[in-house]
């Protein structure tokens, strides 16, 4: 602080930035300060407050697979579009606490065929909008959130290569893979 | 035999409840000079007590990125407004980052889907839903959507003194119970899916929901009543050695004493969830034990007048009846803290909800109450909840993409 004052007097004004570093070069240079590390000390790691499994997938609450779907069709819940999967609600883990029927979150194999099954009639209807899979880009951020990759095309072609399908079975089968998957039904 | 029963019972209670209580800690506040102190000497300096501090709510040393922020809300919207990002959204996150988190959330809480995910969250709490015999048991769903809907502050769950009817109106609730206030626990729904021996599971339940504690708790937070006022199989304290003969011995006063004050308060509401001025709380003489007559359940309490009783005591304070005791549970520390909890399990599906970080709980409660002097909308709750960093820090750990 003393070099600092002379040089100012010495040599006229001493920008802000000079003096910082004239400060911390008399700082580091003095018996006081050695060994010890110049600046702020570092701010302690944030820490989570609380743990997730990586490993857990959870399915969703039917009601939010229900409204995730209306959202994707542009229509409400009750839309007759969406009668199967509410008229097989408790095959695909609804609850109805009041007769003795808890949620039930397991993704079993059977349950996927009921969900695709009931899901037909839904795919059906967005071929309009949205043929698949030459609509990927326009679809992908609607139902997942996230931009189409070259992977999403790549695994739609592959799981219909040499089967000769037609159009409509090509977007059929695409909507249900995509509205089926993990990635749709899960967090 | 049914001795026997109801002490193991209450020995996996003992056990379960000895996991991880929350400490309960009281504010302190600067004390007053003392006048009595003789003029000729210097006075004792005071107690140097500093008012609380409303803590600052934690935010990330560097905002999210647009990926992260898209991850972190794509975990969420399903559970707090079961939809999942428009195309608004994702195109505001891709512009804005985390700096969308906020308004985005905000938005969130006015919508109907929000109000859909407060019902939904009560009714898994309470495992209502659906009816049955005549019984409505949305009643508690609508109670929760109609609070959320209009911004109500959220314990007005616990102290409604109305019930919504499907169409969203007001009604009276369905027990006939004199008194006013209970909330969603004022419904047949709560009632008599929880209703069984002493009353035990509606006790149990509701400090579960609403305050996320266990029998037994903290006797600073839930005092025992005398055990000499409870009847003779509930004031044993003895010695939990093996050679008792039955599950955890004879150690029933230990939770018995504070489940006795909260399952009074339901004495009167016989098993199909309706309010009964005649019931007396006497044992049953031909009954299964707990059970007392015409569908009502054995109080805990020795006295004849003090079991027929609805007046009890709730955390320390004297209650008429259950809808004064869930106006002190609403106006309690545990209730804030226990909201955030829910909340982040319901979210999250964090199964264990003592394994959330005691002060990250403890803060965001008083963040959000104001240090208990404001009772926030489930909105506030979100917000408070979700924009904390650790919040943050943790859900984006899991999902692999740490921010």
């Amino acid at each position: 602080m003393i070099l600092f004052a002379l040089l100012s007097g010495c040599l006229g004004a001493v920008t802000p930035a000079e003096g910082r570093a004239l400060a911390a070069a008399t700082a580091s240079s003095s018996p006081a300060s050695a060994g010890k590390s110049p600046g702020p000390s570092a701010a302690p790691a944030l820490e989570a407050g609380f743990t997730l499994p990586r490993e857990q997938v959870r399915l969703l609450p039917f009601s939010a697979r229900l409204n995730l779907l209306a959202g994707v069709l542009g229509v409400s819940a009750g839309d007759p579009l969406l009668a199967p999967l509410v008229a097989a609600r408790f095959d695909l883990g609804a609850s109805d606490y009041a007769n003795g029927i808890k949620p039930d979150l397991s993704w079993t194999a059977a349950r996927v065929a009921v969900w695709v099954r009931a899901l037909g009639p839904a795919c059906t209807a967005l071929q309009t909008r949205f043929p698949l899979p030459s609509a990927l880009d326009r679809f992908v951020p609607l139902a997942l959130g996230r931009e189409a990759t070259a992977d999403d095309a790549a695994a739609l072609e592959a799981a219909s290569a040499g089967l000769g399908l037609s159009a409509s079975e090509q977007h059929q089968t695409s909507c249900l893979a995509l509205l089926s998957s993990t990635e749709f039904l899960t967090r | 035999m049914n001795r026997a029963l109801l002490c193991l019972a209450c020995a996996l209670l003992l056990w379960a409840c000895s996991e991880g209580t929350a400490t309960y800690e009281r504010p302190t506040w600067r004390s007053a000079p003392s006048d009595a102190a003789p003029a000729q000497l210097a006075p004792s300096p005071e107690p140097q007590v500093q008012a609380p501090v409303r803590p600052e709510r934690l935010t990330l040393a560097t905002p999210l990125g647009a990926a992260a922020a898209q991850a972190y809300l794509t975990q969420l919207s399903p559970f707090l407004v079961e939809r999942g990002l428009t195309a608004d959204e994702l195109g505001r996150l891709r512009v804005e980052g985390g700096a969308a988190l906020e308004p985005i959330l905000t938005g969130w809480t006015r919508e109907a889907g929000f109000a859909q995910a407060a019902r939904h969250l009560v009714s898994n709490l309470l495992a209502v839903g659906g009816a049955r015999d005549g019984i409505d048991f949305e009643l508690p769903g609508n109670l929760a959507a109609y609070t959320a809907a209009r911004q109500l502050p959220w314990a007005t769950v616990l102290t409604a003194d109305f019930c919504i009817d499907a169409a969203g109106a007001r009604r009276a609730c369905d027990t006939g119970a004199p008194f006013s206030g209970g909330g969603v626990l004022n419904t047949r729904a709560y009632l008599t899916s929880r209703a069984g021996r002493f009353n035990l599971t509606r006790a149990s339940t509701l400090l579960a929901a609403f305050a996320c504690r266990g029998y037994p708790m903290e006797a600073e937070l839930q005092p025992r009543l005398p055990a000499a006022s409870l009847i003779p199989l509930f004031q044993k304290d003895d010695d939990t050695s093996a050679g008792s003969g039955f599950g955890n011995g004879s150690a029933c006063y230990t939770c018995h004493g504070q489940f006795s004050a909260h399952a009074q308060l339901f004495v009167k509401f016989d098993a199909t969830g309706l309010w009964r001025e005649a019931a007396t709380g006497q044992q049953d003489p031909a009954g299964e034990l707990g059970r007392s007559l015409n569908g009502l359940m054995t109080s805990h309490m020795l006295d004849a007048a003090s079991a027929k009783s609805e007046v009890s005591q709730f955390f320390g304070r004297p209650v008429q009846h259950l809808g004064e005791a869930t106006a002190v549970l609403a106006g309690s520390e545990p209730f804030a803290q226990c909201q955030v909890r829910q909340l982040l399990a319901y979210a999250t599906g964090l199964q264990k909800l003592d394994a959330i970080d005691d002060a990250l709980v403890r803060e965001v409660a008083l963040r959000a109450t104001d240090l208990l002097r404001h009772s926030p909308t489930l909105g506030e709750l979100v917000l408070e909840t979700f924009l904390d960093a650790r919040v943050q820090k943790a859900i984006l750990d899991g999902v692999g993409a740490p921010p």
